[in-house]
């Protein structure tokens, strides 16, 4: 089975059953989101650009067992206007540790793209965050679905929500904020902007999350 | 963080496509979108129609890879040729049915100069003769002064890798522009430094057959943009003859050949590597010739960023060979890279190149920003039979008058080729020429269909 249905499975099981209060006092706990999205992609050329824009739904789902993190997402992009970027679908799979205090992510993800050769393209991806009290710091190697290339925020806990800043490497801005709703239910609102050599991409999901707020 | 603010309107602005896939556009008026004095013509290079030329080629030709393959499909040489070092007479009555006004064709240098500082006059005199009567028959000539080939002695000192060489093409150049500049202010003085350099030194396809060294194929380019620097002012200062009498004695280019490099997908990876190719082939040689900034840059192999003296404002105006678009998609363990493609179900040349008029207006929107005019200085297809090739041309004329509409300065269209072609490593097989020539039965001309479809769309261009 692969880590990324595996990681699916066990983390729709976690949020099923509520966390025990020792989970909860780790940094992060188990939960599933889903979220719609726009994509905008291409490289910038003196005076001109190539852009393509692409509808991006999500889903995502982490449990968290004594420690043991398996996480795994899945993210569309299917354009919007015919003749650009072609339709691709990206997987990402990690696995990890969470403690009180630190979390790292170790995995890969692959994205299958439709007539492209090659069809798969795989790459690392690595996730590493602190709680330093009243706020946090995240590193990140093509983290959130693989789409973002070396990032590093700070995140900060209020009593509206988590909410996190960060700078994408070279230049560029990646933004995320947890907003509970009822109970375990919350809306997560994330963006990113940035350029990578000539090229450029920006992001806005809206979504749903359902387990730890976390 | 203005370019970083462009890339957030992506959402809302993309890259504005003309959309021209799949359309086959009127005959009746076209070409009436393009400015009053376009220059419309055809092009073909010394070693491609010539014959009988001895330079690095011609050994090339006749050697192989070292898994025995020859490095010429089906193991062609270039030979004669179509002749055209002896048929003149019958290209230039080609030029005239075809109603053309311009003709770029290039002076082979190892004719010229077959060994270093020893001139070949008949051959010089030939050459004048030719630019006496193309301005005779009204067609402007259009000179390359270097295109693929070198000489036996040139390449034995190393070709455009040395310094020397940079100082034997300056004097070359001198030398063509004394004889040549009382007939010729068009100069492209080098064609495609880009494809020139990927070929021998990326792809390995051309002499001198390196494969791989990305870094050295940087400092070919780079010297390529010097050799230019130093041959417009030469130009300048030796040919002061207006031979048009529009008050300017040289206009000076390269041949820059572009391609789009589109992003398989919006992958990081995918859009990182196409910006970067993009810039590497495509935007760092107006950037150069017009700024005079060399950047050649690929992360962790070469980065070249320099200010070269004379070389801003070394160009008149600039030359695009436009013909395909490339999907990159990442893969880093390849020395360009990426793999690039073509999409299945795309329209393709019999070279398998897609076919994207599109392309064409996107560069011409695109450059405009540099403030040079422009000359499309080949644009053309492969095409057996002859069929594909009025519908590309009709396409592009399209997409050129797109561009023209929305402002871009194009002075001009030169279609590739005036008669077929040897075509480099992929032999005498791709048919560019808007005349078939049949190399079985005397190298006969023949008219292809895109003939009377080129003739149409000149005169409906304003006079």
């Amino acid at each position: 089975m692969s880590p990324l249905v595996l990681a699916l499975l066990l983390g729709a099981d976690a949020v099923a059953a509520p966390p025990s209060p020792a989970e909860t006092e780790r940094l992060l706990a188990s939960q599933v989101g889903v979220s719609l999205g726009l994509t905008g992609s291409g490289y910038q050329v003196h005076g001109s650009r190539w852009g393509d824009t692409l509808f991006s739904p999500a889903v995502t789902a982490r449990g968290v067992f004594k420690g043991f993190l398996v996480e795994g997402s899945v993210l569309g992009a299917f354009p919007v206007t015919s003749g650009g970027a072609a339709t691709a679908v990206t997987g990402l799979g990690r696995l990890g540790y969470v403690g009180h205090r630190f979390s790292l992510h170790v995995g890969a993800t692959a994205q299958w793209a439709n007539a492209s050769t090659p069809a798969f393209q795989v790459l690392p991806s690595l996730r590493l965050e602190g709680s330093f009290g009243l706020a946090g710091l995240s590193v990140g190697l093509f983290d959130f679905h693989g789409q973002v290339p070396l990032h590093l925020s700070a995140e900060v806990p209020t009593r509206f929500g988590h909410f996190s800043l960060g700078y994408v490497a070279p230049l560029g801005v990646v933004a995320t904020a947890d907003v509970p709703l009822t109970g375990a239910l919350g809306v997560r609102a994330q963006a990113w902007a940035y350029q990578l050599f000539d090229s450029q991409q920006a992001l806005f999901t809206l979504g749903l999350t359902y387990g730890g707020a976390r | 963080m203005t370019r970083l603010l462009f890339g957030a309107l992506l959402f809302l602005a993309c890259a504005p496509r003309p959309g021209l896939d799949g359309t086959d556009p009127d005959l009746a008026t076209l070409g009436s979108g393009l400015p009053k004095g376009f220059l419309f013509g055809a092009a073909t290079a010394a070693h491609q129609v010539e014959g009988g030329n001895v330079n690095d080629w011609t050994d090339w030709e006749n050697s192989s890879f070292p898994n025995g393959t020859p490095h010429i499909k089906l193991g062609e040489v270039s030979g004669l040729a179509a002749d055209s070092w002896n048929r003149f007479d019958d290209d230039l009555l080609l030029l005239e049915q075809l109603h053309a006004n311009t003709y770029r064709f290039s002076v082979e240098w190892s004719r010229l100069e077959p060994q270093k500082g020893q001139w070949n006059q008949a051959a010089m005199d030939r050459y004048v003769d030719w630019a006496k009567r193309l301005r005779q028959k009204g067609i402007e000539p259009m000179v390359t002064l270097w295109h693929f080939t070198l000489p036996k002695w040139v390449r034995d000192q190393g070709g455009f890798l040395e310094d020397v060489t940079l100082a034997d093409f300056e004097a070359f150049s001198r030398r063509v522009a004394e004889q040549l500049g009382p007939h010729v202010d068009w100069w492209c003085t080098i064609n495609e430094p880009n494809v020139y350099a990927v070929k021998g030194w990326l792809a390995g396809e051309w002499p001198p057959g390196k494969k791989g060294e990305t870094a050295t194929q940087a400092q070919v380019i780079a010297n390529l943009f010097r050799a230019h620097g130093r041959v417009a002012k030469a130009l300048r200062e030796v040919d002061t003859w207006d031979a048009d009498g529009d008050g300017k004695a040289t206009l000076i280019s390269v041949a820059h050949h572009v391609r789009v490099f589109q992003p398989a997908t919006s992958s990081p990876l995918d859009t990182g590597i196409a910006g970067l190719t993009d810039d590497f082939f495509n935007e760092s040689v107006p950037r150069a010739l017009v700024t005079g900034h060399i950047k050649l840059s690929v992360p962790g192999t070469v980065d070249i960023d320099e200010w070269t003296p004379g070389l801003a404002g070394s160009i008149d105006w600039l030359g695009i060979n436009y013909y395909s678009r490339d999907i990159v998609r990442a893969d880093l363990g390849d020395p360009s890279l990426s793999k690039q493609f073509v999409r299945p179900g795309r329209p393709t040349s019999s070279l398998g190149w897609d076919l994207y008029p599109d392309g064409l207006a996107l560069f011409l929107t695109r450059f405009q920003s540099y403030g040079v005019p422009m000359v499309i200085t080949e644009n053309g297809i492969a095409d057996a039979d002859g069929s594909q090739r009025p519908k590309f041309l009709k396409q592009h004329v399209l997409a050129l008058e797109h561009a023209v509409a929305n402002g871009a300065n194009v002075k001009g269209y030169v279609h590739w080729a005036l008669i077929d072609n040897f075509e480099w490593a992929e032999g005498f097989t791709p048919r560019f020429g808007l005349f078939t020539v049949d190399y079985e039965h005397g190298r006969a001309r023949t008219a292809t269909p895109a003939v009377e479809t080129f003739r149409a769309i000149q005169s409906h261009i304003p006079r």
